[in-house]
C-alpha cells in the first residue's frame, strides 16, 4: 500500500500537518459528495480523524478548512482541470507550507469588490457564490507580498509583517 | 582631460532610461515568483532607516503598510532614504530611491510608478493602487517643499544683499 499523502493545512490560525487528506478528498468525490451536502462537514472531519488527531474543541475550524479544500478540489475536477498539485516549493530552503505568510480576510469587513483577486498575481483568492471573497490557496501566496492589502478599501485583508519573517529567519538560524 | 560631472549633481541617465533599465532587469526573470524574489533582494539592499527618522512627518499617509521617506538636498540633487514594515513596499521604495538619486526636485516631480505595470508583477494598474499613489504624492510633496525652501532662501539672500 502506498504511503499516505501528507500536507499542512491552516486550521483556524494554526498550521496542522494532515495525513491522508488528498486520498480523503478523492474518496468523497468518487462517492459523489458535493460541496452542498449537509453532512459534508461530518464526512470530512470523520474521514480526516481516521489518520489524524482532531481535538473536539477544534471541530468547527477543521470543518471550515476541510470544506474549503474539498470545494476547491471538487470545482477543479468538475471544470476538467487537475486539482492543483500541492508542491508549493520552498522559501529560503524551507517548505513553503511551514511559513505562515498568507492573507486573512475579515469576513465582516469584506464587501466583495474582488480588487484583491484582480491584483493578486497568483490564485490565492476566490469569490464565493454569496459575493464574499475567501482565501482558497494560502500557500500559493508569495512570501513577502502584501499587494492585495492596498486596493482593499474596507481594509478587510490582514497580512503578517516583515518582522514575522525576520523572526522566523532568526529562529531557524537562517541569518 | 575630460572632467565628468559629479554623479550626484547630474544623474547619468534620464528617468525614462532608468525605468527602461529596471524593466529590462525584470524581463530576465520568467515567472512571477522569480520577479518577486528579485524585488525582495532589492528590499534587502536598502539600509534600514535610522529610528529617529521614522517620524510622522516622514511617514507616507494613505498607504496601508507603514513606509517612511527621508529626503536631503545636496549639490542640486535630492537624496532619499526609505524604509517600510512591508518587504514589497520596501522593494518598491528601493526602486524609487534608485530613480530619484541625485535628481533635481523639478525632475522628481515627473516620477511616477507607471513603469511598474510593464514589469508584469501584478495585474492592477499601479495608478489604481491607493498605497502606491500615496507614495508618489508624498514624494512629490517632498520635492515641492525643497523647491519652496530654495525659493525662500533665494529671496532672503536677495533681500540681504
Amino acid at each position: 500500500m502506498p504511503p499516505l499523502s501528507y500536507r499542512t493545512l491552516y486550521i483556524g490560525m494554526a498550521p496542522a500537518g494532515l495525513l491522508g487528506l488528498d486520498e480523503l478528498l478523492r474518496e468523497l468525490f468518487d462517492a459523489s459528495a458535493t460541496p452542498l451536502d449537509i453532512d459534508l462537514n461530518d464526512k470530512l472531519v470523520l474521514g480526516i480523524k481516521r489518520n489524524n488527531f482532531v481535538p473536539k474543541s477544534a471541530y468547527k475550524d477543521y470543518a471550515v478548512a476541510l470544506r474549503l479544500e474539498f470545494t476547491a478540489y471538487y470545482d477543479a475536477l468538475k471544470q476538467g482541470t487537475t486539482p492543483k498539485t500541492r508542491n508549493y516549493g520552498t522559501w529560503e530552503g524551507h517548505p513553503r507550507e511551514h511559513i505562515p505568510w498568507f492573507p486573512t480576510i475579515a469576513e465582516e469587513l469584506c464587501n466583495g469588490c474582488a480588487a484583491c483577486i484582480e491584483v493578486c498575481p497568483k490564485d490565492v483568492f476566490k469569490k464565493t457564490t454569496d459575493g464574499k471573497v475567501i482565501v482558497v490557496d494560502p500557500f500559493d501566496c508569495i512570501v513577502g507580498c502584501c499587494f492585495c492589502k492596498s486596493p482593499c478599501l474596507p481594509k478587510a485583508i490582514m497580512m503578517p509583517n516583515r518582522e514575522m519573517l525576520d523572526s522566523y529567519r532568526h529562529q531557524q538560524g537562517m541569518r | 582631460m575630460q572632467i565628468l560631472p559629479k554623479a550626484t549633481q547630474y544623474p547619468l541617465f534620464s528617468i525614462s532610461a532608468l525605468e527602461k533599465q529596471i524593466i529590462q532587469e525584470f524581463e530576465q526573470f520568467d515567472g512571477v515568483d522569480e520577479k518577486y524574489r528579485h524585488l525582495f533582494k532589492l528590499a534587502d539592499t536598502l539600509p534600514d532607516l535610522d529610528s529617529g527618522l521614522k517620524t510622522e512627518k516622514n511617514q507616507v499617509k494613505g498607504c496601508q503598510s507603514t513606509v517612511w521617506f527621508y529626503a536631503t538636498f545636496q549639490n542640486g540633487g535630492m537624496h532619499l532614504q526609505a524604509d517600510s514594515d512591508s518587504m514589497l513596499i520596501k522593494a518598491i521604495s528601493a526602486l524609487i530611491v534608485r530613480l530619484v538619486e541625485g535628481r533635481s526636485p523639478i525632475e522628481v516631480l515627473e516620477v511616477n510608478l507607471n513603469f511598474l505595470d510593464k514589469m508584469s508583477i501584478w495585474k492592477l494598474a499601479s495608478r489604481q493602487n491607493p498605497g502606491l499613489a500615496a507614495i508618489i504624492v508624498h514624494l512629490h510633496s517632498m520635492a515641492r517643499s525643497i523647491l519652496q525652501d530654495k525659493a525662500t532662501s533665494q529671496i532672503e539672500n536677495h533681500a540681504a544683499t
